[in-house]
């Protein structure tokens, strides 16, 4: 029979977790004004630019708010009417940043939650 | 219970009288001299009871440094009228952990809601600047552009403390801006000073500061906590618990803070996402700040509890894996 200490995968999922924490920090605090530039035409960035300021974790608002637009630009829909070619602005690779940190976020705690139900059930 | 030996104290967790704490640890007359601040009174939940070396009649150093500690405490406790029923013991770890990993998700709401106590503290100052300007001056013409320039600045300041927006301002609710402020014009051309003014700008820059660092102040939390275990395991005196404690308590440390960090910006999308979509919340508004708040605090507690859970399983693996 295969004897597997599950501690293991507790390692792999913290490391996971790790990587992803410092690689989105790392992203965001390179590219956000980046990507904000490249999104200037839409109103509700600007928005988010100016209300939520530049301190060292206030940035996240204005991440999380990247992350939509870029992500479900029609959830706005009742503040503002975001083309997509105003997205489209945006070059492809930090579209695919942004949405793989996105993805990485959701899978990397989801598997947190799962082990930990696993491992509690 | 008080054996003869080492002098030791712990944390009394339960509204009790002082002769039936005495009689659970079976203390003795040596008791009654080192817990003079407490003794026949009530002893309330969180007051340390030393317990010394009954073989002796002396009072060691030991102890009497154990007994300052808990008239400190003692002190403070009557000090800050600490309440009874025992639900701060009680509550303590989660307590802790709502301080530590809470901070961290809902480090960029408070961060924004410093912002906004700043803009709050914009408007005051102009207000106060248009005041003195008024007085400078004093035609009829200036007096009626005065009365406009005040009402726009009202206007902006009554938006900026709509609803919980005035949380931490130190601004109570008190019908008329006018009123809240404590200033008329007359009031002021007699006084030459607008009432308070000074106290509370330097609450809101105190508050808008405090928030600022709310994440700083969690993880420094964190840090500490985690130094006090290893610490607490290392002066047991056994080498293998020390290195242990070092392997869990620092993995625990680091996968907990990247938890309820990940997991902080993950509960604040979704609450955010919900507010935008569901309830159609003006973008960049306070309201949404509300909503970021409740989620990355939630999502920060899970996301740290969850790390920290991971971190002890991670740190206890690589400790028995150590070269």
């Amino acid at each position: 029979m295969f004897d597997f200490d599950s501690r293991w995968l507790s390692v792999a999922v913290s490391v996971a977790l790790i990587v992803h924490a410092a690689a989105s920090y790392i992203f965001y605090r390179k590219y956000l004004e980046v990507i904000e530039e490249f999104l200037s035409d839409v109103e509700l960035v600007k928005k988010h630019r100016d209300a939520y300021g530049n301190h060292f974790l206030g940035r996240r608002m204005r991440e999380i708010a990247i992350v939509f637009v870029i992500m479900v630009p029609g959830m706005y829909k009742r503040q503002e009417v975001i083309p997509m070619w105003k997205v489209r602005r945006v070059p492809a690779a930090l579209r695919f940043g942004v949405k793989f940190h996105f993805y990485s976020s959701v899978t990397v705690v989801s598997s947190m939650a799962l082990l930990y139900y696993a491992q509690h059930a | 219970m008080t054996a003869d030996g080492k002098p030791y104290i712990f944390i009394n967790d339960q509204f009790q009288h002082y002769p039936t704490l005495k009689a659970q640890v079976g203390g003795g007359s040596k008791f009654d001299a080192l817990n003079a601040h407490i003794r026949n009174i009530m002893v309330m939940p969180g007051q340390l009871i030393v317990v010394g070396d009954e073989s002796m009649a002396r009072v060691t150093p030991e102890e009497a440094e154990l007994v300052r500690l808990a008239y400190g405490v003692h002190h403070d406790l009557f000090q800050n009228l600490a309440r009874a029923d025992g639900q701060v013991i009680k509550n303590y770890d989660l307590l802790q952990n709502i301080l530590n990993y809470g901070s961290l998700g809902i480090g960029s709401a408070s961060s924004s809601w410093s912002k906004h106590l700043d803009g709050v503290q914009k408007t005051l100052e102009d207000i106060e600047r248009l005041y003195q300007l008024a007085l400078k001056r004093g035609t009829p013409i200036a007096r009626q552009e005065f009365i406009n320039q005040r009402r726009v600045l009202f206007t902006k300041l009554d938006t900026q403390l709509e609803g919980v927006a005035r949380w931490g301002t130190g601004l109570h609710n008190r019908g008329s801006i006018k009123h809240m402020l404590g200033v008329s014009t007359k009031s002021y051309i007699h006084t030459q000073e607008l009432r308070g003014y000074a106290q509370r700008i330097g609450k809101i820059a105190k508050a808008s500061n405090l928030l600022k660092h709310g994440t700083a102040i969690g993880i420094g939390l964190n840090i500490t906590s985690a130094g006090l275990e290893i610490k607490e395991a290392c002066s047991m005196g056994r080498e293998d618990m020390c290195t242990k404690a070092r392997y869990v308590e620092g993995a625990k440390l680091v996968v907990g803070v990247a938890g309820g960090y990940v997991a902080g910006g993950l509960g604040a999308s979704a609450a955010y996402s919900v507010c935008v979509v569901v309830f159609g919340v003006p973008s960049g508004g306070l309201a949404l700040i509300g909503c970021g708040i409740v989620g990355g605090l939630v999502g920060g507690y899970a996301g740290g509890v969850g790390g920290e859970w991971l971190g002890g399983n991670a740190g206890d693996l690589l400790y028995e894996w150590r070269p």
